[in-house]
């Protein structure tokens, strides 16, 4: 854990001494009409990715997005994540794939370059999974270490998400850093035997229902 | 801009109040068993309590647990059985800490109960029935209600 933070911590000062870009010479935004054209701009998470190494959670991540106005853009992300959750007692671990879709619009956007600039969206997000707790709890006084076991089963988790972020290009290249957060609730989960799942492959540690994700992404605009 | 900032310090405060899955509250776990003491060498039903009192519980660890040491004045007492796959509760009575020692079998069927992700599962006990192995000081236990599924209810009497 604190590895992790500390990497988070170096991660993210590199990060801003290595791309804190000198204004770059701006392209006149162009007209006041906007009109679609076929765009994409696929991303990669570094950060999770990266956090990835150091701890036990494995995530991969990565978004698909696509401009359709002057001012919202619609997005789809894939990922696949791997955690354990070992704490109180309990001994679980699940992994699966996940998909995200949704949209979020431009804030506000650097009048020199419109696809600079703080977004705010939402998204839809579903989770399909394979977990085994090896033990959970049985909680009596005087009593420690005394758990029950369960195979391996599928599941499936829905939730909804917030996203609020940046998106800066890197000098003038085809190059995009995409910062956002990710407050997330979990409206739906199936369960095994009642359990309230502990971690739920691409929301985190969901025995809350409430949590936060963060992402850093380089992205490229084709 | 600012009221951007506004926004993400209220979903971080969200966050911070989140989720506390390590927090399980007593009632939430097993029930222990309750033990009342009737006056002794009679038939009456009348309630007593004992002057000074020892309890043991054996878990299944090296050492018996001392549940109760010493307390003087016990009108009702509640005992934490065991809840892993034995099917039964050695508890071991002393009025004095160096005097007899009674040592009572409880034997159940049990039912493990899902909670909360913060409790996991609670032990209920069905059909406890009671056996006296070493009498002294206890002499006579009655059954009053054989299963345990709350600690609202008295299981068993004492008379010494």
């Amino acid at each position: 854990m604190k590895v992790e933070s500390i990497f988070i911590c170096v991660f993210s000062l590199f990060c801003s001494a290595a791309f804190s870009q000198n204004k770059s010479e701006g392209k006149k935004s162009d007209s006041i009409k906007w009109k679609y054209t076929p765009n994409i701009t696929v991303g990669v998470d570094v950060l999770n990715l990266g956090t990835g190494l150091f701890g036990d959670r494995k995530l991969f991540q990565g978004f698909v997005s696509s401009r359709i106005n002057k001012k919202v853009h619609a997005v789809i992300d894939l990922g696949y994540d791997k955690n354990v959750y070992q704490k109180n007692g309990y001994d679980a671990k699940a992994d699966g794939i996940f998909a995200k879709v949704g949209g979020f619009y431009m804030l506000s956007m650097d009048p020199e370059n419109d696809l600079n600039g703080f977004y705010a969206g939402g998204k839809l997000a579903g989770s399909f999974y394979t977990q085994e707790y090896m033990a959970i709890p049985v909680k009596g006084l005087n009593s420690e270490g005394v758990t029950v076991a369960f195979d391996p089963s599928t599941q499936s988790s829905y939730w909804v998400e917030a996203m609020l972020g940046a998106r800066v290009q890197v000098f003038s290249s085809n190059f995009f850093i995409d910062v956002n957060v990710q407050p997330r609730y979990l409206a739906y989960t199936t369960k095994q035997e009642e359990i309230e799942p502990m971690i739920v492959p691409g929301f985190g540690k969901s025995s809350g229902s409430f949590t936060m994700g963060v992402s850093w992404s380089l992205a490229y605009k084709f | 801009m600012k009221n951007l900032i506004l926004v993400f310090g209220f979903l971080l405060l969200l966050t911070s109040c989140g989720s506390d899955d390590d927090i399980c509250l007593n009632s939430d776990s097993t029930p222990r068993l309750k033990f009342k003491f009737r006056v002794p060498n009679t038939d009456s039903n009348q309630l007593t309590t004992i002057d000074t009192l020892y309890v043991d519980v054996d878990y299944g660890k090296t050492a018996l647990t001392s549940i109760i040491k010493a307390q003087p004045k016990v009108d009702s007492i509640y005992v934490p059985m065991r809840v892993d796959d034995v099917p039964y509760t050695d508890i071991y009575f002393r009025t004095r800490k160096a005097g007899p020692r009674s040592k009572l079998r409880v034997s159940y069927t049990t039912k493990k109960i899902y909670v909360s992700p913060a409790c996991g599962y609670k032990i209920n006990y069905e059909n406890l029935n009671v056996e006296l192995l070493e009498k002294n000081p206890v002499q006579i236990v009655e059954s009053n209600q054989n299963s345990l599924t709350n600690e609202s209810r008295i299981n068993f009497y004492l008379r010494f």
